[in-house]
Formats: C-alpha cells, structure tokens, sequence
C-alpha cells in the first residue's frame, strides 16, 4: 500500500513539472516569434523612393546615376524587402535586399542580393543607441583576388522620415575612407 | 588635383611622346630641308597633342577608379609642386630680369629705321632703350635696343636687325613663349617637353630670319655681318626674344640664310609622315590606359570588382 502510495505522489510531481516546463516554452516561444518594438524600425523602409548612387575612392565620391527602390512587406510586420535599380558602372543595376529581425539573436539580419553577382550574401547587425543608424556587419567573397570572407560593413542612415543613406564599406581598406559605395534614397 | 594629374597630365603625356619623337627625329634629321615655319607647325601639333589628348580624362573615366592609393597620392603632389615652383620661379625671374631694362624712349637713328620699317609689316610696336642689354630683345609689343648699339652697327644692319625684331611682334612670338612655358611648367616631368620648347626658341629665330629674308630689300651678307657682331656682344641671358641667345649656336641660322626659300612639298611630305605616325599614337593612347590603371590601382577590392565590371560593361557595350 505504502508503495503504491509513494508512485502515484512521484507521478503527480512529474506532472507538475511537465506543466511548468511547457508554460516556460510557450513563454519563450511567443517571446522570441512574435514581431515586437525593432520591427517597427522596418517600417522606415517602407515605400517607393528615388535613389542617388556612387561610387568612393578614399573619401572622394564618384560621379552620380539615380534609379529607384519599393520597399514592401515581405512578411507583414516581420520582413521587408526592398527592390530597386538603376544604372551603375556602366551597366543596369537590379537588386533586391530582405531586412528582418531575429529576436533570438537579437539583432537585425539582412540579405542581399544584386545582379552584380551571383553571390547571396548576408550581414547581421544593431541599431545605433540613438536609433538613428542601422550597422551590419557580413563578409564577401571576393572572386577577383581569390579570397574568401572579406568583412563588409552596411551602414543604413535614418537621416528623417523621407530621407536615408545606405554605406558599404571594404573594412580590410584600412581605418580610413573604407566607403566604395553610396545609396541617398529620398521618400517619392 | 590627384584627379587631374592621373586623367590629364600623365597620359596627356604618353600619348604626344610619339609625336614629340618625331617632331623630334624631323627637326634634328632635316633642318636644312624644312622651312622653320614647316618645323615650328609641327612642333605645334606635338604641343596640342600636349594640351588635348585623344580622351580628355579619359584613361579614367570613372572618378571611382580614378583616385590613386595612397602611395601614388605622392608623384601628383611631386607634380603639382613642381609646377608651381616653376611657374613661380618664370615669372619671378621674368619680372625681375625685365624691370632691371630700365628702358628709356629711343632716340636717334635706330628710331628713325624702325618707324620706316614698322608700316611695312603692319605692326603696332614700339622701340625703347636700355643700357642693361648686350642684344636687341622683343617682349611683346616692344623692341628693346641696346643703347649704343647704333654706334657698333651700321644703318643697313640696323635695317636687317630691326626686321628680324619686327617679324617677332607680327608673329606674336611672345604668345608662343609663354604658350610652351606653360606647357613646360605642366610637363616639366618630361624631357621632351623641356628640348622641343628649347627647339621651338631657336626654330622662332630662324622663321623671323627667313621672315625677314623674304622682304624685299633684304642682304644677306649685311644680316650675317649683324648677327656675328650682336653675337660677339651677347654675355648675359635677356628675358623676351633675344636676337642671339649665347647658348645656342648660330651655324643653322647663318646656313639657312645661304638657302632659297623651301619648297612647301617638303613640309606636306612631313606632315604625312606625321599621318603614318598618328595610330601609334593612339596605340599610345591605349597603353596609357594600362599604365595609369596600373598605377591607380584601387585600395579595396570591391573598387577593384566595380573597376573590372565598369570595363565589362564597356566592352559589352562595342
């Protein structure tokens, strides 16, 4: 009798404990599936603006081509994608750009994609405290030179509600003047 | 300025060495067989060759690629201090060397000759005086004459002299000078640049020489006599058109003055060579491309990929 007694108390225990378990998961889950405040930064994107490129070497900036950008949902609320063009470097620029946020790594990832190449690649990165700049960080491989995972910085700058720039930096240039390449998108 | 010296001066450069070499390889080869008026044309066209490549800032014609490293950042400010110190250096020496003239009005008889003769070339110039000179000397508008000089020549080589400086104002040789000073004070890297401007000012001599040969009245025994005398006369370097430079040998002038006037044959003969040399300079032109993508090699290497696919593209494009 004593040993029946003490089996059903281990297994109501168990029980308990697997309730609680579950009730921490579905916490986590909802926590780190649902969109929450930095999603919001995406809805800066959002829309169709007239786009400004060049070119850098050392600081100097090269000779302007404008082109166009949409930006829309590419999962409501979660990701944005952004596709644009124009003509750059002699040739017509295409290219598309998917910007999200994972909660779990908590940071923002970004993909991007351009008829430049046939390389998908990616950056991951924060908001500045002032929430004013987004900077990721990804790496490219360079086909020219035979080199692989050059780190490349992608800087987006929230300059108002109807203007931002976007950067991309060679980081293994040096400390300085390591900007190749120049976006101003202004609101249409 | 980096930007300018990659674009313009540097291949500006390469490509009018070809022609250079062979206003060079002319004027050295068949001095006597070329008018100077033929040499001085084609040393012209060497020297707008200079000033207006092929593609002006075409060898990099994207500002992308067109910046240098930081290495090469080094030769355009070599470069541009250079040129300044030239420019600078010219045009001090000039104002110095042309206020120490102290030029005075001009009496007496060489007055008297050069108002009889300046009707006949049509030119609006004055004579002045100096007793700083050994030589006579043309800057512009105005003939320097030595002072006393008209007790050492006679009236006839008075004459002679006189519309050798005359043909100088007519031919606005002033202009030239200063035309290929800049080109020597922007391509002052370039040896040839330094030679032909050297050439160019002793090819002037000779075109006015012949200039004033072909008026009538002119003696060639009475010109010789006067330039073998000024020359004995000469020490000192003068800024402007000296009659004689002490630096440069008369024997051409004096030979040339043995000479008929050159048939004009012989000058389209020359500037059909220079025809049968113009695709080399293009083919110039291109190495120039090479090299000053060679030297302006980007920093990073996704300049280098928009470098490599901007010249994709172009090719494309043919």
């Amino acid at each position: 009798m004593t040993r029946l007694f003490t089996l059903a108390a281990c297994l109501t225990l168990m029980a308990q404990e697997q309730a609680v378990d579950m009730q921490a998961m579905m916490a986590k889950a909802k926590k780190f599936t649902a969109p929450g405040e930095n999603h919001k930064l995406l809805e800066k994107f959002l829309g169709t603006w007239t786009m400004e490129m060049r070119g850098y070497m050392k600081g100097v900036a090269g000779k302007a081509s404008t082109g166009e950008q949409t930006c829309t949902w590419y999962v409501k609320g979660r990701f944005v994608q952004c596709r644009g063009g124009g003509p750059l470097f002699g040739m017509q620029l295409e290219f598309a750009t998917i910007i999200g946020y994972d909660n779990f790594k908590q940071s923002y990832r970004v993909m991007h994609l351009s008829s430049m190449d046939t390389s998908l690649n990616t950056s991951e990165g924060d908001l500045t405290p002032d929430g004013k700049t987004l900077l990721t960080y990804g790496t490219i491989d360079e086909y020219l030179t035979g080199e692989h995972d050059k780190m490349v910085k992608y800087v987006w700058r929230f300059d108002s509600a109807d203007q931002m720039r976007f950067e991309v930096h060679d980081l293994p240039i040096g400390e300085q003047h390591t900007q190749v390449m120049g976006f101003t998108f202004r609101r249409r | 300025m980096t930007h300018f010296w990659w674009a313009w001066v540097l291949p500006a450069a390469l490509q009018a060495t070809p022609l250079l070499l062979l206003a060079a390889a002319l004027d050295l080869l068949l001095p006597r067989l070329l008018d100077p008026r033929w040499r001085a044309g084609i040393w012209l066209l060497a020297a707008l060759k200079l000033a207006a490549p092929f593609e002006a800032g075409g060898v990099l014609p994207n500002p992308v690629a067109g910046v240098p490293p930081a290495w090469t950042a080094f030769v355009p400010a070599t470069w541009l201090c250079g040129a300044a110190l030239l420019i600078l250096g010219s045009a001090v020496w000039f104002r110095r060397q042309r206020a120490a003239l102290r030029p005075v009005e001009c009496r007496g008889l060489s007055r008297e000759v050069f108002r009889s003769l300046a009707p006949e070339f049509g030119a609006v110039a004055r004579i002045v005086e100096s007793d700083r000179l050994d030589g006579p000397v043309t800057i512009g508008q105005t003939v320097y004459w030595p002072a006393g000089l008209e007790n050492r020549l006679s009236e006839a080589e008075q004459r002679q002299v006189l519309r050798h400086e005359l043909a100088h104002v007519v031919r606005r040789d002033g202009w030239r000078e200063l035309g290929w000073s800049a080109l020597v004070a922007v391509f002052w890297f370039h040896p040839l640049v330094w030679w032909a401007a050297r050439r160019m000012r002793a090819i002037r001599e000779e075109c006015c020489d012949r200039t004033a040969a072909e008026l009538p009245g002119h003696c060639a025994e009475t010109y010789r006599r006067a330039l073998l005398r000024v020359l004995g006369w000469v020490h000192a370097l003068a800024p402007g058109m000296a009659l004689v430079d002490p630096r440069m040998p008369l024997t051409n002038r004096l030979a040339l003055l043995e000479q008929r006037p050159h048939s004009h044959w012989r000058g389209i003969a020359a500037l059909a060579a220079l025809a049968i040399v113009w695709p080399l300079a293009r083919w110039a032109n291109q190495e120039s491309h090479a090299v000053a993508e060679w030297v302006a090699r980007p920093p990073g290497s996704l300049q280098l990929r928009y470098m490599v696919l901007e010249r994709l593209a172009e090719e494309n494009g043919k």
